[in-house]
């Protein structure tokens, strides 16, 4: 199975990418939980994490992707039930159900699910035998696979999740081919079925509004306005741009940082660990994690031009939009752009199951890259 | 087209949108180090006054612990509201002039207090530094005319724990000081910090999690002096969560009323559910003197007082059960067949055993004695017997059995096991073997058995309720702050001790002769109109009958421990009382009285005439009870 090409090709510039990231993230993790005694169980966790994640990313360069892609729909099949036992059984967390409790772990459906996603949608195209553009009639089926999960994330809810899953379908399907007439007339259509919502609600007749939840409607109406409820949704808001602002050209130093050493900072470990970084290292530092993003979706895109085949492609693909879904949610949450949506950092932020995919989705890419000249 | 050739298409198409993608990503990370570069650098000087130059100051707002309930809803503890004086460092003008003026005002020693000011973390500078707690309002008075000289000093209220019922039920309640650093250390994770109060004792330590609640934070934009202009956010502290207990607040005052002036112990049971209806050990402590900080020399008066006040009796003490223990004695032989509730034995005064005479503590003797008989007067020679028929080995058993030896599970912290020997466990700990002469003391309760005061109430409820080994517990209800109840203590049964029919009627008879007949030991525990059945027993303080080693008390006296176990019924057992008291002598004449006043207090309480209601629902306690 181990082929010595795949040693020789082996992507030390993902990897080197990939654990640059993660350090960041722990140093921001370990000031975030940092306590009276030292290192806290947390952070300890953190790093166990990290090393759990890392033996994914070399267990998954080991397989071959196609024989990943080939258990595509399997992969699927499980994330759907997932996502349905998490409505079931799951157990509330933050107000919204997420979480799926397997006896000692909670694990998140959602964040398994995206990469199973992007597998089914790179099986797909790559099974198509027949030539781009696609038009309506070649895509029905990944429609549905794409609006099933949607819609039961929605009614998790988890606006954040929802978001991603919309943004991978969009930007595989348009990368894998589809006619771009078909992009047009839907978001045509979007737009007239909006206007009348809109219309419909000016005239009291249908609240389009009430599928979402209260605090979901409220964080939206706060965005734009956080002196509404400066006691609560705004208060996420408010805390995170002061400690961002506050770090302003080069930071407070590690271990500085006085919103998320005084805990004024909500979730610092999770979701808000850009805020924690930006605050202690400045805005060099904030701008060096996006510059390390960046190259790592570039470098993945690159890998996705240079695949051996369209299945290998679309894959590496997915997995850079996934991650440049997440990296752009969550920044423009910190800094106060999009609502509040609770979408983690990925590389950065404390969480076991966005660690384990996140790495586990990078292992593909690089699996993509160590077998692009082989053939069989 | 060839299956290739579309393959080459589709990647050729896909090629050719690629750097959409690549345009799409840089401009969405464009716009955020734009957004970066107007929140750090433009705005950068605004957001850092925000967080830096103490334009807003972060004040803890402590959550109120919860309050504890006796079971019909009287409050046992509460909160009340108090002045704490803490140092805003970052306010603070001149640290020097302002620690003497505080010191000053305050009576606290300058050189301690600057000491405290100067070992604060670089990072722990933005959180006040706690200076004094529960200040009264003189020394409030005193700081506010010094708030414009010396800005940076705070004054909060803040809820400090209250027991207004003073030393009732002060071992079963516990207090709260300040968090050490121990104990901060292993609950790093739980949300403690420096400073906070923590339950050092009893409930209030065993629930501390449930009672604490969770502290809020105000952010509050402050001007140079310190004052607040304005609450920019705050996150509402969340109260602790309230407990009912089962104790019986007025059965609980008669208890420490009876206990006065004496050492000892006193647990009322419900022998029906284990739940526990008073919890008295004395000497008391005073909660309230923990709550706002004892000096070292009021806490070294308690912890050297010679009647060990800080002793937790009744789940720590552990006391040689005495003739108590003959209830256990007589169910292992009759239980193992070893003798019949009508075997008899002759007692002249004492038994020649081995090389040594065991006496009885009729000195006369009390001639041909049955089971009955030998239960009501307490016949020790009928016991030596007795047990040496039945065997240590299974008179251990029957006793762990019952639920000795080992902690009840009683919730609160520290209870000490008690001990049941064996032969294996004398092998064990002594490296000696069994003698059949320390099996006649062990009869009696004067080997080396020992019990705490709730395993002996437990023994009583057990054989009152027909073998029902209820774990005794304190916690009714646990509710939230809504009033919706989080969990509560329901009655869990360890297990149930078969028992013969005929076993149980002979010493249930025996233990109301004990109490009712002319002759029983305890006939000072009548109460009229209800059954009350017991047994008195006698811990030897100098010990002589079974060991021959004179000991010599250390004690303030050497007067014996007195032991009193029983339970009181209407048809259906309503209670199980244990008392001791410590170097009372008799347990007839000291224990009976006590028990008799907490019995008659409960049926002024009307706990007798519920059993008419309960008896239909609850047939199977109790038969026969009490004929003799």
């Amino acid at each position: 199975m181990i082929d010595r090409r795949l040693l020789r090709d082996f992507d030390w510039v993902m990897l080197g990418l990939t654990l640059t990231l993660a350090a960041a993230g722990a140093v921001g993790v370990y000031s975030a939980t940092h306590g009276a005694g030292g290192v806290t169980p947390l952070f300890a966790d953190h790093l166990r994490r990290l090393g759990v994640g890392l033996a994914a990313l070399l267990l998954v360069t080991l397989v071959d992707y196609h024989l990943i892609l080939h258990y595509a729909w399997i992969a699927y099949g499980f994330g759907i039930a997932a996502l349905l036992a998490v409505d079931i059984v799951g157990m509330v967390g933050m107000g919204a159900q997420r979480w799926l409790s397997l006896g000692v772990v909670s694990i998140q459906p959602s964040e398994f699910f995206k990469l199973a996603l992007v597998f089914v949608i790179a099986r797909y195209f790559s099974g198509l035998r027949k030539p781009s553009p696609f038009l309506w009639a070649d895509i029905w089926p990944i429609v549905v696979a794409t609006g099933v999960p949607f819609l039961l994330v929605m009614k998790q809810p988890d606006l954040g999740t929802a978001m991603i899953i919309a943004g991978i379908f969009v930007i595989m399907l348009f990368v894998a081919g589809v006619d771009v007439r078909l992009f047009a007339w839907t978001a045509g259509g979007g737009i007239s079925v909006a206007t009348v919502l809109f219309g419909l609600d000016l005239l009291g007749i249908f609240n389009p509004l009430r599928f979402m939840h209260d605090y979901q409607i409220k964080r939206i109406k706060v965005l734009f306005d956080p002196d509404l409820d400066p006691l609560g949704a705004g208060y996420h808001i408010s805390q995170s741009k002061i400690a961002i602002g506050s770090g302003g050209l080069t930071g407070k130093g590690f271990l500085g940082g006085t919103q998320s050493g005084l805990n004024f900072l909500p979730q610092q470990h999770t979701d808000f660990i850009y805020s924690v970084v930006s605050e202690e290292w400045g805005f060099v530092g904030s701008v060096a994690v996006i510059a390390l993003m960046v190259l790592l979706i570039l470098w993945a895109v690159q890998t996705a031009r240079g695949a051996r085949d369209f299945a290998g492609s679309l894959l590496a693909m997915g997995v850079a939009t996934v991650f440049f879904l997440h990296c752009a949610i969550n920044i423009g949450m910190t800094t106060g752009m999009l609502p509040v949506v609770g979408i983690p950092l990925p590389l950065l932020s404390y969480g076991g199951s966005s660690v384990l995919t996140t790495f586990a989705g990078i292992g593909l890419i690089m699996n993509v890259k160590m077998r692009r000249y082989l053939y069989g | 087209m060839t299956l290739e050739d579309q393959g080459k298409l589709q990647q050729r198409i896909f090629a050719q949108r690629l750097p959409l993608f690549t345009v799409l990503v840089t401009l969405v990370f464009s716009l955020l180090v734009l957004r970066l570069y107007y929140l750090q650098i433009v705005r950068g000087q605004h957001f850092s006054r925000l967080a830096e130059e103490n334009r807003i100051s972060l004040i803890r707002v402590r959550a109120p612990r919860g309050i504890v309930f006796d079971r019909h809803g009287n409050v046992l503890v509460t909160n009340r509201p108090s002045f704490s004086v803490s140092l805003d460092l970052d306010a603070v003008r001149d640290v020097d002039a302002t620690v003497g003026a505080v010191a000053a005002a305050l009576g606290l020693d300058r050189a301690e207090l600057a000491h405290k000011v100067r070992s604060v973390e670089p990072y722990r500078r933005f959180e006040p530094v706690r200076v004094k707690e529960d200040a009264s309002r003189q020394e409030v008075a005193a700081l506010e005319s010094l708030r414009y000289e010396y800005p940076g000093v705070l004054v909060e209220v803040e809820p400090r724990r209250s027991y207004p019922h003073g030393t009732l039920a002060s071992h079963v309640l516990g207090y709260v000081g300040q968090i050490n650093v121990a104990e901060l250390k292993a609950r790093s994770d739980l949300g403690y910090r420096m400073g906070d109060s923590i339950g050092k004792l009893g409930i209030e330590k065993e629930l501390d999690a449930e009672l604490k609640g969770r502290d809020g934070f105000q952010q509050m934009e402050v001007d140079s002096l310190g004052r607040g202009i304005k609450v920019l956010s705050s996150i509402p502290p969340i109260p602790g969560h309230s407990v009912t207990l089962t104790i019986d607040l007025a059965l609980q005052q008669v208890a420490e009323e009876v206990l006065a002036g004496l050492s000892g112990a006193i647990v009322a049971i419900d022998p029906s559910d284990g739940s526990v209806l008073a919890a008295a050990s004395s000497p008391a402590i005073d909660p309230n003197s923990f709550s706002h900080g004892l000096s070292q020399q009021e806490w070294d008066l308690l912890s050297h007082d010679a009647r060990h006040p800080l002793q937790n009796r009744i789940v720590q003490a552990q006391y040689p059960p005495g003739s108590v223990f003959k209830i256990l004695t007589a169910i292992a032989a009759l239980e193992s067949g070893a003798i019949t509730t009508t075997t008899s034995y002759s007692c002249r005064g004492a038994m020649r055993y081995g090389n040594r005479d065991f006496r009885c503590w009729k000195k006369e003797g009390h001639g041909e004695i049955s089971l009955h008989r030998a239960l009501v007067e307490s016949c020790d020679v009928y016991f030596y017997q007795v047990g040496l028929k039945a065997g240590i080995d299974e008179i251990a058993r029957v006793a762990r059995e019952f639920g000795l030896g080992k902690a009840t599970g009683l919730e609160l912290g520290g209870e000490a096991p008690g001990l049941i020997p064996d032969s294996a466990w004398k092998r064990r700990v002594r490296k000696e073997p069994w003698y059949s002469g320390e099996t006649l003391s062990a009869a009696i309760g004067q080997g080396y058995d020992l019990v705490t005061p709730v395993q002996a109430a437990l023994l009583a409820a057990t054989v009152a309720n027909g073998g029902s080994v209820y774990r005794p517990h304190l916690i009714r209800r646990v509710a939230d702050n809504a009033g919706s109840t989080i969990r509560t203590g329901a009655a869990v049964a360890e297990r149930t001790v078969v028992l013969k029919p005929e076993t149980l009627a002979a010493i249930r008879s025996g233990l109301w002769g004990v109490v009712n007949e002319p002759g029983g030991t305890a006939s000072g525990a009548r109460v009229p109109g209800l059954a009350v059945a017991g047994k008195t027993g006698t811990a030897q303080v100098v010990r002589m009958a079974a060991r021959g080693e004179r000991q010599v008390a250390t004690g303030l006296e050497s007067k014996d421990h007195a032991w009193f176990v029983c339970y009181a019924a209407n048809g259906t057992a309503q209670v199980a009382i244990a008392v001791i008291v410590e170097h009372g002598g008799h347990g007839g004449s000291v224990g009976a009285p006590i028990a008799r006043r907490l019995i008659t207090e409960l049926k002024s309480l009307g706990y007798f005439q519920e059993t008419v209601a309960r008896a239909d629902a609850a047939p199977a306690t109790a038969p026969g009870q009490g004929s003799p």
